[in-house]
């Protein structure tokens, strides 16, 4: 039996290792190798899993603010071939949109094929560092989601937010510790970073989690734009 | 009424910040849209993008879809450079050459079976893979157990096949020298083009490794070493990377090797830097540099 969670369209199938599933808006259609597809009264339902997606992995930690709706609309930054974003897809349903924005034309050939397969979703080829690049081609939205393996992830992060976010809208960042500095402690780097954005007046941090053991060195921020 | 350009179409602006989505825009080139939008101040960017989304209704919402699709893949066509020739054909040479010396080494344990005193004969990979297609036939007085014509035979199609293998990578060799030579004559020059190949493919184009201190050239295929060295400091620095292999980097004395490793980095640096941004040539001022640092 599946049990819906917090996040849209996302639901549980309890079981010795619980699995995570969102109604996919393409049944029939599979788009990655590690695809499990589960049916349940006459609908399809995509696997998602924890190790591949730290949006997944954020959840299966028991985070507890997303701010993704149906129907929401979405920055995301970071789309590499886009595994997580055609979850996020199927969370927001028909009438969302995912804004997925990546950085390789390598990984970018795989994004573009699902894109193409998911009415609501646009790819953009940028930098995620210079948000006025891509400006033109995208809108305000009511997620930000953030998951880059950059130095400056967190000024990243904050410059996305202030010109795409609404206010009230959620900012969430899936922060990589080794990125920022392969010397410094993880758990380190995650207090400095929790003491930045404390000290921000533009965002207030909503929910925080380690993604250990899905992913090493990883922790997930959640923030509400004011 | 001002009007702004967006890639899901045109929107006329009022004075008083409503906007009017204008029906039936198409949506102009990107080029157009993306230089209006850098000449904007950065503080009006978020109210307009705010008004975009107020009337982005499913056509809009399919346009600028659209739009986005086209231009990702007009900049995937146009992302393809002489770069990803070269760094796939030098991945290329690394992937021949890790199969090559596995095969090789399985080659030589069954045919030493048949005749072992060939097999120590040949030190090199590739000269007992000739040689065992010179001479399939055993001397009477080897060592070596009895094969039947279809267990030789089978053990030389083996041979065969690593001699193709061999064949390629000359011929990927040679590709490289010639685009390298074509598209960073400099670098070429200095580093040689398998080592510029690989600098080129780890830094992930010419513009990027152009781009780099010296410094980072310098350690570019050493990052397991750097990265233990720098979590743990009693692990010492590495000195060079994929530079290790060039030929006035093994001539220099041991001691020397640090110094002359900067150097060359510097040189190599300066080359790709010429080679992306400007052209010419100021190769042979770089090497006699680097040869003057290996004596010292």
């Amino acid at each position: 039996m599946l049990k819906p969670t917090l996040l849209p369209n996302t639901f549980i199938l309890e079981g010795r290792m619980a699995r995570i599933y969102t109604r996919s808006l393409t049944p029939g259609v599979a788009f990655f190798e590690q695809e499990s597809a589960w049916k349940e009264g006459g609908v399809e339902y995509r696997e998602l899993s924890p190790r591949h997606s730290k949006l997944a992995a954020a959840l299966a930690k028991g985070c507890q603010r997303f701010g993704l709706q149906e129907g929401s609309h979405v920055l995301y930054l970071g789309a590499s071939h886009g595994y997580t974003p055609s979850f996020v897809s199927d969370m927001v349903g028909a009438g969302g949109l995912v804004h997925c924005v990546e950085f390789s034309p390598v990984v970018m050939r795989d994004l573009v094929f699902v894109c193409e397969a998911r009415a609501n979703m646009s790819p953009i080829l940028a930098s995620a560092a210079q948000p006025r690049e891509y400006a033109w081609r995208c809108a305000q939205v009511d997620v930000v989601f953030q998951d880059i393996a950059q130095r400056d992830q967190l000024g990243i992060f904050l410059r996305n937010v202030a010109m795409f976010l609404k206010s009230g809208g959620t900012g969430m960042l899936a922060l990589k510790a080794r990125s920022i500095d392969t010397s410094r402690r993880p758990d380190e780097i995650f207090r400095d970073i929790k003491r930045q954005l404390g000290e921000r007046k533009d965002v207030t941090l909503i929910d925080y989690r380690e993604l250990a053991p899905f992913e090493k060195d990883h922790a997930f921020f959640v923030v509400k734009k004011r | 009424m001002r009007e702004i350009l967006h890639a899901s179409g045109a929107y006329a602006i009022a004075p008083d910040g409503v906007v009017h989505a204008k029906p039936g825009a198409n949506a102009p080139a990107s080029g157009e849209i993306a230089a209006q939008w850098a000449a904007l101040p950065e503080r009006e960017i978020p109210s307009l993008l705010h008004a975009v989304r107020a009337s982005l209704d499913d056509d809009h919402k399919a346009a600028l879809r659209a739009a986005n699709i086209a231009i990702t893949k007009e900049a995937m066509r146009a992302s393809v450079a002489p770069d990803s020739h070269i760094i796939h054909a030098s991945a290329a040479i690394e992937e021949l050459d890790s199969v090559a010396n596995r095969l090789s080494k399985r080659l030589r344990d069954w045919y030493a079976l048949y005749y072992p005193e060939l097999e120590r004969e040949h030190r090199d990979h590739k000269a007992f893979v000739a040689a065992v297609l010179e001479y399939p036939r055993r001397n009477p007085a080897s060592m070596g157990g009895e094969f039947s014509e279809e267990d030789l035979a089978s053990a030389l199609s083996q041979a065969q096949l690593l001699s193709t293998i061999y064949a390629q990578r000359e011929l990927m060799l040679e590709y490289i020298e010639r685009m390298m030579r074509l598209h960073a004559p400099n670098v070429t020059a200095v580093a040689g083009a398998m080592i510029g190949a690989q600098l080129i493919a780890i830094a992930g184009s010419l513009r990027r490794l152009a781009s780099m201190p010296a410094g980072t050239v310098q350690l570019l295929g050493a990052e397991t070493a750097l990265f233990r060295h720098l979590r743990n400091r009693n692990a010492r620095p590495p000195k060079h990377g994929v530079i290790f292999n060039h030929r006035l980097l093994q001539l220099a004395a041991r001691e020397r090797r640090g110094k002359v490793a900067r150097t060359l980095a510097d040189c190599i640096s300066i080359a790709a830097r010429v080679d992306y941004f400007k052209g010419g040539l100021v190769a042979d001022a770089l090497v006699a540099k680097v040869e003057r640092s290996v004596k010292g």
